[in-house]
């Protein structure tokens, strides 16, 4: 067989046509793939995106659990000023109660007055988002906590907009826990 | 994989879905990869594909109703490579007459071994121009149909039959001088001897 004038071993099929010999080179590059340093950095573009979108849904439902909040607590306020009523105490409603620090939210930038601290229950999921570990929830027998909830103080702006977050424990249930998580 | 498929995989990698990922990613990674190589060098191709991987993730949205994955895919890919191939190495196509002329001999490679004949297709492949380089990468190496390609380059789908016409006829040419060229050097070399 004579290539460029010379006798060639055959490695395999002779190709005579063009087809053929575009087949052959399909069938050669078939297994050519980009490195695998690039599906590492795509698959790491894509855990970054669902780590934001979580962060971002937990904020959100923040923010819309703060506004209900909100409405709630002036609703209450007048129907307790309507009453004569006087509020109850803080130290009633707290009892022994160990808080986190607060965790700014997306708008904690924008400047705020007579900002308001709205008590709401979130999913405990929130808490992952944060970067705190998942806790058992102890209600003191309040009954206020669900089991898939946990108490949180939202600061939010008289415009409504959530600026900061900080999630509530009771001493003797997860209270020790978020004391340490308030440490670190 | 249907459309719909296709497009849910899409949304839930969006989402961050890495196992959606995973699935797109083996589906389309090969082939743009082998276009990118065809078309604009090894050198450039893993770039490629990370760009228009890139795009899927955060870029303009996959609309299904306006054609294939394939066809978006690979339309992402190509605005890659043309921004890789200087205006000169885009050379003009032939004229249809020039074309014709030199249409010729189907067995090109008679007698050729296969690896011998995977090289020279390679390299002559390279050497065409832009326009046909590209559509006998598209058609033939990786298989769209003529409708994804038509998509892909922005032309009706009778200049894809067109341009892959060509681009056969002149790879015939370049292969054939390919092979005139080594029994050129055969015979000095035996003349030598």
């Amino acid at each position: 067989m004579q290539v460029g004038g010379a006798e060639v071993e055959k490695e395999g099929d002779s190709v005579g046509s063009l087809s053929e010999a575009l087949k052959a080179v399909r069938e050669d590059a078939a297994a050519l793939k980009a490195s695998d340093d690039v599906e590492a950095r795509l698959r790491a573009e894509v855990r970054t995106i669902g780590r934001t979108r979580a962060r971002r849904v937990a904020v959100l439902s923040l923010a819309a659990a703060a506004l209900l909040g909100v409405a709630g607590a002036m609703t209450v306020r007048r129907a307790t000023l309507e009453r004569g009523d006087a509020p109850p105490a803080a130290s009633e409603r707290s009892g022994a109660e160990v808080a986190t620090a607060f965790f700014p939210l997306d708008y904690s930038g924008m400047p705020v007055s007579n900002a308001q601290l709205v008590r709401l229950e979130v999913p405990r999921a929130a808490l992952a988002s944060f970067g705190l570990t998942s806790i058992d929830v102890h209600d003191g027998g309040s009954g206020t906590a669900g089991g898939g909830t946990v108490q949180a103080d939202v600061l939010v702006g008289e415009d409504g907009v959530a600026r900061a977050v900080r999630f509530i424990g009771r001493i003797g249930g997860d209270g020790h826990r978020l004391a340490q998580e308030r440490e670190r | 994989m249907d459309v719909r498929d296709e497009a849910a995989l899409v949304a839930a990698v969006r989402h961050g879905d890495e196992t959606a990922f995973a699935r797109l990613y083996a589906a389309y990674q090969g082939p743009i990869y082998r276009y990118a190589l065809h078309t604009c060098g090894a050198a450039a191709a893993d770039d490629v594909v990370q760009e228009t991987f890139l795009v899927l993730l955060r870029g303009e949205r996959f609309d299904p109703r306006r054609g294939t994955l394939a066809g978006y895919l690979f339309g992402i890919a190509r605005h890659h490579i043309l921004k890789r191939i200087s205006a000169a190495q885009r050379e003009l196509p032939m004229a249809d007459d020039a074309v014709e002329a030199l249409a010729g001999d189907e067995e090109v490679l008679d007698g050729v071994s296969r690896a011998e004949a995977v090289l020279a297709v390679r390299e002559a492949i390279q050497s065409l121009p832009l326009v046909y380089r590209e559509i006998l990468t598209l058609c033939e190496l990786d298989e769209l149909d003529y409708g994804t390609a038509a998509a892909v380059v922005g032309c009706p789908i009778g200049t894809v039959r067109s341009r892959l016409h060509r681009a056969k006829v002149l790879l015939r040419l370049k292969l054939a001088e390919v092979r005139v060229k080594a029994d050129a050097a055969y015979r000095t070399r035996s003349r030598s001897a």
